[in-house]
């Protein structure tokens, strides 16, 4: 369970994609229908290229790829293809030849860089136009020293939606748009985890909340999140102050 | 049957996805005009409003399209005035004329070989378009609501006056294009803008009556009108409509009406597998009294002789089958000058006594979204909401149609249910009235028979 920085992509000028410019700032869309699809790269011998350039030099140990069908590709930084990340998971190098999931969380040795490359060069189904649903290219914040129950833990999709309520008693359902809401208590922190917490608390900024980042067969949850409501974990959890601290999270998506 | 990948297909699609957009167009500092590309605020928007556009019910060729109230959140001063520098319109004109486009509809998703496809529906989508006028405050919750009137606005906001071109062979359709060229001092083009900045934003259909006293822009019909005031005038004495289209194009046309229906409203006791049901609940429906007039008189020239006016008139007899008899007499009166002949008058007398003269039906209802649909629109409705007796037979069929005693007396005539309130069987109404609620999305239409 990881807190994220916000996505480094912050503006389509900071983005460049080989083909269908026009669709690019959907690759910074969470919604992760509203794909970025490339435009005549159908073909397993082209290769789509979408690169972050930042103002800056920024630190990157995290990357997401959401809803894509890319099978083969490269991830490297500073517009030169050996320099792969180094994942800790689910392999060793940030080079894909045979990529079966459509969501990846990557993992990486944090490293200073100017700019992140994302070369598609063949699709799941063959000859397919590249497409990319969501990318995020960011840092760890925090890792949860201590990851709740299953009853400390409950991820909803909240939809905001209209519902129709008909002559004949039945309901017609419209949905705007879907988003997460994240609950999460925690019992017996520490007192360092619990000044961690309130230092994302105290900030002025969005994070985003990974529950479950895994390497492999990862659930697709990321979103940038709201924490809501108020910081209660200065409650002990026990009668003695040595037991540590409880609390809870209220998280939301932006 | 509909599928889901139509239009109708997602109006009757108990599960759908919808949306709304909101964008502006600011003007640029110096020259004032309006910037290139459209501005998306959807994020911002707290509350939406309501759209209504309605028929005027005692003049034959007014459309009437509301304004509305856009609730946005300004928490970070986006929405202060363009002297702020947290103001979108910082370096832009003031916020007052920026223009304001809505547009609504569905989502139909779907996904093959890994790439998801989004389709809208209806591919027109914008529902309403307009430009920010009026006082713009700020509330101390951080809320702030904009005034958005529609874009005919712009020819109220414009004395006639001021205009350049006026002769004494002006036709009506000639003034307006008048008004599509017309240009200031330095060659800018005055209502272009509003109208998608092109020719091209502007439809009109020819005529031929020429105007006289539209000869100079110090006459007397023109010296206190707005631009606004003139095209009324001459729609009415011509039978045509001035209206801003959905989608921005401004039409000066005859008015037609259509003679297909475009709808099938469904309601509980009806069944489509094309339509499905839509309709929420029927607020009132009967007989408009205060729609009936008996008599229609048409005032067209100044002088007060009995030649300065074109009557149509129901004949008066103590019988059931006359009007002014059964329901009492009832004028209507309209005064225009600028109509050029007693044929003119005369038939605009006889439209409005055809549309008046009669008692008809109204109905209210609302329904879940319906986007597409247009005032004057024909629709039929079908909507029964009597629960039959258990057992009963009501509705189920008319067994037969006699009036010999014979069969009354054997009890074996099963007309259909005199006990039903409110029976609606595929019966045929024109929308003169259509309100959508941009929050709820729910749509509130008034049809007459």
């Amino acid at each position: 369970m990881e807190f994220l920085s916000q996505t480094l992509l912050q503006t389509t000028t900071q983005l460049f994609v080989s083909t269908n410019t026009i669709t690019s700032d959907s690759i910074m869309n969470p919604d992760v229908r509203r794909q970025y699809v490339s435009s005549g790269d159908n073909s397993d011998l082209t290769t789509t290229t979408i690169r972050v350039t930042f103002d800056s030099t920024q630190t990157v140990d995290r990357i997401a790829i959401m809803e894509t069908n890319a099978k083969q590709f490269n991830l490297f930084y500073n517009g030169v293809t050996a320099n792969a990340f180094t994942l800790t998971s689910p392999t060793t190098t940030s080079q894909f030849t045979n990529n079966s999931a459509t969501n990846l969380y990557l993992a990486c040795t944090p490293v200073d860089v100017t700019s992140v490359t994302f070369d598609i060069k063949t699709t799941m189904t063959a000859n397919s136009e590249k497409a990319v649903g969501y990318f995020y290219v960011g840092a760890n914040e925090l890792t949860f020293a201590k990851i709740p129950n299953s009853g400390g833990y409950t991820p909803i999709i909240d939809p905001k939606e209209l519902i129709h309520n008909l002559s004949d008693g039945g309901t017609r359902r419209q949905t705007v748009q879907a988003k997460w809401s994240v609950k999460v208590k925690l019992k017996y922190i520490t007192e360092t985890f619990k000044d961690s917490l309130l230092e994302i608390y105290n900030e002025f900024t969005p994070k985003v909340f990974v529950p479950f980042g895994t390497g492999t067969a990862w659930d697709g949850i990321l979103f940038e999140a709201n924490w809501m409501g108020n910081f209660d974990f200065y409650k002990y959890a026990d009668d003695a102050t040595n037991a540590g601290f409880t609390g809870s999270i209220d998280l939301k998506e932006t | 049957m509909s599928g889901l990948n139509s239009l109708v297909g997602q109006i009757k699609n108990p599960r759908s996805k919808v949306y709304r957009r909101l964008y502006i167009k600011r003007r640029e500092p110096g020259t004032g005009q309006y910037e290139d590309a459209w501005v998306e605020l959807t994020d911002d928007v707290v509350k939406w409003g309501t759209i209504k556009k309605s028929v005027d019910s005692n003049k034959i060729n007014q459309f009437k399209f509301s304004n509305i109230t856009l609730t946005m959140d300004n928490s970070s001063g986006k929405y202060n005035d363009y002297n702020d520098e947290n103001s979108l319109w910082f370096n832009y004109s003031d916020q007052q004329r920026t223009l304001v486009k809505i547009e609504a509809g569905f989502l139909y998703e779907t996904k093959t070989n890994g790439i998801w496809s989004v389709t809208e529906y209806p591919s027109e989508n914008i529902v309403y378009n307009g430009f920010i006028s009026g006082d713009i405050n700020i509330k101390g919750n951080n809320e702030i609501a904009i005034p958005v009137v529609p874009l005919t606005e712009c020819f109220r906001q414009f004395s006639a006056r001021r205009l350049t071109g006026w002769n004494s062979s002006l036709t009506a359709s000639d003034f307006v294009e008048m008004l599509r060229d017309q240009q200031d001092g330095d060659g800018d083009y005055i209502f272009r803008p509003f109208f998608g900045d092109t020719s091209t934003g502007f439809d009109i259909q020819s005529t031929t009556v020429q105007y006289t006293n539209l000869n100079t822009s110090t006459a007397q019909d023109i010296i206190e009108a707005t631009v606004w005031n003139v095209l009324e005038k001459l729609a009415e004495a011509e039978n045509y409509v001035p209206y801003a289209t959905r989608e921005g194009t401004f039409r000066f046309v005859p008015r037609t009406l259509d003679t297909a229906t475009v709808y099938h409203f469904i309601g509980v006791g009806g069944f489509s597998s094309y339509y499905g049901h839509t309709i929420k609940n029927v607020s009132w429906f009967g007989k408009r009294f205060n729609k009936y007039y008996s008599r229609v008189t048409v005032k067209w020239v100044d002088a007060d002789t009995a030649s300065s006016y074109e009557v149509a008139e129901s004949d008066f007899r103590v019988r059931s089958d006359s009007s002014p008899w059964t329901l009492g007499e009832r004028t209507i009166s309209i005064e225009n000058f600028w109509i050029p002949t007693a044929t003119v008058a005369e038939n605009i007398a006889d439209s409005l006594f055809l549309e008046f003269s009669a008692i008809r039906r109204e109905i209210e209802f609302s329904t879940s979204f319906i986007p597409h649909l247009d005032i004057f629109d024909r629709v039929l409705i079908t909507y029964d909401p009597t629960l039959p007796t258990q057992n009963g037979v009501w509705d189920v069929y008319n067994w037969e149609d006699s009036t010999t005693a014979a069969q009354h007396d054997d009890a074996m005539i099963w007309d259909s249910s005199p006990g039903d309130g409110l029976k609606l069987n595929s019966e045929e109404f024109r929308l003169i009235s259509i309100d959508m609620n941009l929050d709820t999305l729910e749509c509130k239409f008034i049809g007459r028979e």
